[in-house]
């Protein structure tokens, strides 16, 4: 792609760093989770810190440990295939950080390069910091390799030394403040929210001749979590969520405490994605809920189902993504659902690598897109070797847009190779991606490929009931995998 | 032979090279189960709907065995087969010298004709795949890129052995049942026998050298890679799963006689 090209130069992508977080903004940062204090030299405060990192999380030390250099991992990374720097690339990141540790030893210190050992310098520590934002931890690596080796943690746990040290990508510390102040990432405030719902709301006595109830910020047996992005960017999922809840029967309310799937600590600090993580724990039990619900979000399905529901379930909730309940709902006949409403576009599932790689959700959105659609495929790279969308990771920011468009190619080239029109990726982070690149590259193709989430797909094909539906009463059917 | 030479090479180097190895392994059972903070996320599996350790057990035999993995994205062909070629045949070398030291209910020209065929082929075959995964190495830039000086050691280590080794098997075809075979036993019992091998040649001398380095070598460098994994949470750890049976039945809004709530 042109416009790639003329920024990013081949087998170099360390000219493109993040824009890092202002001072200001950490010491907001700082209230809410304290940073661990080094000595002010930011080479030996990340050894220091790194070699923390190694002592106390098991993942990481086995990650540094236990690699061959078997190269592997290589073929598989899309931060490598589209940049052509081996420094961003699983194994080439990870020894920067393997580098640094073993000059540290004796070995190193005796046998500098012969062991692979390099004392990091100031500079060397920026560079550092500069690749391992460029990884979308997306786990494509981790799941190539023939040890599991998990370089998605290894760029969490590297990314939490240099938020120790004052380094922080400017979008993802913007982020988590938000999401902490606000309880969700937009900053949206609660009239705001619920201005979005009450439109939603309207559309779809329009659309479909039936008014949806729901609740806000009120007692229910269910609470939805979805991300923010939905009452912002992506309306139709939206009315998705609000149509099917209503057909279904199900008692629910939305939060605007939380209002946010998504949690950026995830990206970077799991002392952030501890703190978002907790907050959907108190929201649910300050409104006496039941279950919870997530709604389409990648990365927040992730620290959700993989942080939260072991939280919620700990305090005596439940918790299911809304997909679960679609197929329950399908199965048990409770929705009418017309697939030819989505028309004779040709649909392309592509699996956001955190529901197929981290989250265990990859035949669920099938099962729903097999009952929405009439021509539906995958990706020739699918479930779990799907590509990520290209802004995973908090890269979903301007100054990174020539990474955002080289990594993008993987899967727009997947889709058209198989006469996709329509890309379906049911994760906020895609659709914002998906957004912002989808159109540079249909004008140099020339093609129009589309994209939505899922849920608006099932919104257009859901068929409201001739008369009033009846109170849901009927056990539902389990939402095991199609 | 010389008795420095014995004494060093066949009584020495073995009983170092184990405690080595020993010292090394426990050091590194340490160091991996020493973090106890595994990560935040309470499931970091990789591998999707891995519920349950039958599940996560079924996954490593499948690595172990099929190395089900590496076909799994862009192929990189040469190293699959190299790898697996590698592999497999280094096994059943291994497992072979099991048979110098195990009493097995053969004849004497049995066991020849076993270490020929069988051990000679296996050795040929990990030979073949240790030189393609080498010459991989070396030819590709991304693969040039990466490697440092153990990239190359560790598998040239290896190449030596084998080929110290396949020219005993193949062309020298030494008494292995009455040299070293009673010398590996005495070995092992803590009684040690040099007498045997008294009169070994070269290369016996040689394998035994390098591979006695080899063993001693195994925990400090990235030889831990066939135990290391078998500790990786995200390899070993078992996910959960999420479904609605929990929270069944789903009552419903009381009435859907439309209007706002
Ligand atoms: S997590 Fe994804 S982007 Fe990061 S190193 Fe692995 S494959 Fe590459
Ligand atoms: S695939 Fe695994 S072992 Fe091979 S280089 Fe990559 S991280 Fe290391
Ligand atoms: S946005 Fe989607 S594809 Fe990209 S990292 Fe997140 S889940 Fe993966």
């Amino acid at each position: 792609m042109t416009e790639v090209a003329s920024k990013l130069v081949w087998g170099d992508s360390s000219q493109v760093p993040p824009f890092w977080l202002k001072p200001e903004m950490l010491a907001k940062l700082d209230k809410v989770v304290p940073r661990k204090k080094g000595t002010g030299n930011l080479a030996h405060d990340v050894v220091c810190g790194l070699k923390e990192q190694v002592e106390a999380n098991r993942n990481v030390r086995l990650t540094i440990d236990a690699c061959v250099h078997c190269g592997a991992c290589l073929n598989a990374c899309p931060t490598y295939l589209t940049t052509g720097d081996i420094h961003n690339s699983p194994v080439g990141r990870a020894d920067l950080v393997r580098r640094a540790l073993r000059a540290e030893t004796r070995a190193g210190k005796w046998f500098k390069n012969l062991v692979g050992a390099e004392r990091l310098t100031d500079e060397g520590a920026r560079r550092m910091a500069t690749y391992y934002h460029q990884c979308l931890e997306c786990r494509r690596c981790g799941e190539i390799c023939p040890f599991g080796l998990d370089q998605a943690d290894v760029t969490r746990a590297v990314r939490s030394v240099f938020y120790d040290n004052g380094i922080i990508s400017r979008y993802v510390g913007t982020v988590i403040e938000s999401s902490e102040r606000t309880g969700n990432n937009l900053g949206l405030p609660p009239p705001a929210i619920k201005t979005t719902i009450e439109f939603c709301r309207d559309e779809i006595q329009e659309e479909k001749g039936f008014v949806p109830r729901y609740k806000v910020d009120e007692h229910a047996y269910a609470m939805l979590v979805p991300p923010s992005a939905d009452f912002f960017l992506n309306l139709e999922t939206l009315k998705g969520y609000m149509t099917f809840f209503y057909l279904a029967g199900l008692d629910y309310t939305f939060t605007t405490e939380h209002a946010e799937l998504g949690n950026f600590g995830l990206f970077n600090d799991e002392r952030h994605l501890a703190k978002i993580g907790d907050h959907i724990v108190s929201v649910a039990r300050k409104l006496d809920v039941r279950l919870v619900v997530a709604g389409e979000c990648g990365h927040g399905w992730r620290a959700f189902k993989q942080y939260v529901i072991p939280r919620l379930r700990e305090n005596g909730f439940e918790a299911v993504h809304v997909f679960h309940l679609v197929i329950d709902a399908i199965k048990g006949g409770k929705v009418t659902l017309d697939p030819s409403l989505n028309g004779a576009t040709r649909y392309v599932y592509q699996d956001p690598c955190n529901y197929a790689r981290a989250a265990d959700l990859t035949e669920e959105p099938r099962f729903i897109l097999a009952h929405v659609t009439r021509d539906h495929q995958d990706s020739p790279h699918s479930r779990e070797r799907t590509w990520c969308c290209g802004g995973g990771a908090g890269m979903l920011t301007d100054e990174l847009m020539p990474l955002r468009l080289a990594y993008g190619r993987l899967w727009y080239d997947d889709a058209r190779s198989v006469g996709g029109q329509h890309i379906v990726r049911p994760c906020a982070i895609c659709k914002a991606q998906l957004n912002a690149v989808l159109p540079k590259f249909n004008k140099e193709t020339k093609d129009k490929v589309a994209y939505s989430g899922l849920m608006d797909l099932v919104y257009k094909a859901l068929v409201p009931p001739p008369k009033p539906a009846a109170p849901a009463s009927t056990p539902a059917v389990a939402a095991t995998p199609a | 032979m010389d008795p420095i030479v014995q004494i060093g090479v066949f009584l020495v180097a073995p009983y170092l090279a184990v405690a080595l190895l020993v010292i090394g392994a426990l050091y590194r059972l340490v160091q991996w189960l020493r973090p106890r903070r595994i990560t935040g996320l309470r499931s970091v599996a990789i591998v999707p709907y891995t519920f349950g350790y039958g599940r996560v057990l079924w996954d490593l035999i499948k690595r172990v065995f099929g190395f089900y993995t590496l076909p799994k994205m862009e192929k990189d062909r040469v190293l699959i087969y190299g790898g697996m070629i590698f592999h497999y045949g280094i096994w059943v070398v291994l497992i072979s010298h099991f048979g110098l030291v195990v009493p097995l209910p053969l004849t004497a020209s049995q066991h020849d004709f076993v270490g020929l065929y069988i051990g000679g082929t296996a050795g040929v075959l990990a030979f073949v795949g240790m030189l393609i995964l080498i010459v991989r190495r070396l030819s590709l830039e991304r693969m040039r890129q990466l490697s440092n000086f153990e990239d190359y050691f560790t598998p040239g280590l290896l190449l030596l052995i084998m080929f110290f080794g396949l020219m005993q098997t193949l062309v020298i075809r030494p008494d292995y049942l009455n040299t070293v075979s009673p010398w590996l036993t005495s070995i092992i019992e803590f009684h040690p026998n040099l007498a045997p091998i008294a009169s070994v040649g070269i290369f016996t001398i040689l394998h035994v050298l390098v591979a006695c380095l080899f063993i001693a070598y195994i925990p400090w460098g990235k030889m831990v890679h066939w135990v290391g994994y078998l500790f990786n949470p995200s390899v070993t750890g078992p996910s959960f799963p999420v479904t609605t049976e929990k929270v069944r039945p789903l009552p419903g809004l009381e009435a859907h006689q439309g209007g706002s709530p």
